[in-house]
């Protein structure tokens, strides 16, 4: 890693650190709470439509999917591990939430809730930008599979991102 | 009482708590280590 990216690590600003732990304390109470069942569910009822794909989502078991993905992001997000790939998982999670929130079921808190949850989430990617990044430089890389990566060893600047 | 129907649920309070132990904690390592 390079060094700005340590001293980045390292002297963050209280704005991006109250992002990531807010975004990350929800994430984890919202997904808990699926199993614990300490809160109120703030599941959409009305309209019909959105109570009908709720309970497909929970028919399906889908929702408990989404759930752990949030229990996992959540953990990342306090601990500080894997934080970029975490954020990268919550993103559609996040997109559904915030097009049910605006569109389909639709509440005055809701308008503030669903936009939230994708500002925060792509707040905190940008704050990450440098490892995602390598995934969009090349618009048709050359495969570098799994399988035969223990033939020889990566370049160890294959990670760096280019200035 | 609107705004605060809005603004308020337990999922954003315990949130907000965990956010501000968390932030006040990362604070206080940065002054002590400022110190040594």
């Amino acid at each position: 890693m390079s060094t700005t990216g340590r001293n980045a690590s390292e002297f963050q600003g209280p704005l991006l650190l109250a992002a990531r732990y807010f975004f990350g304390a929800h994430a984890l109470i919202s997904g808990a709470n699926h199993y614990l069942k300490l809160l109120p569910d703030p599941m959409p009822r009305d309209p019909e439509i959105a109570a009908r794909f709720m309970q497909v989502l929970l028919d399906t078991h889908l929702y408990d999917f989404v759930k752990v993905v949030e229990i996992l992001t959540g953990l990342a997000l306090l601990t500080g591990y894997v934080m970029p790939l975490a954020l990268l998982l919550e993103m559609p999670v996040t997109v559904v939430i915030c097009y049910l929130s605006l569109f389909i079921a639709p509440t005055p808190r809701s308008f503030y809730t669903g936009p939230r949850e994708v500002l925060l989430n792509l707040f905190l990617l940008s704050a990450y930008w440098g490892y995602l990044r390598p995934l969009i430089c090349q618009w048709q890389p050359p495969l570098r599979p799994l399988w035969s990566l223990w033939r020889r060893s990566p370049r160890p600047d294959a990670l760096e991102v280019r200035q | 009482m609107i705004v605060w129907k809005i603004l308020y649920s337990p999922y954003d309070a315990g949130a907000l708590v965990i956010t501000i132990i968390a932030v006040t904690w990362h604070a206080l390592r940065g002054r002590a280590r400022a110190r040594r």
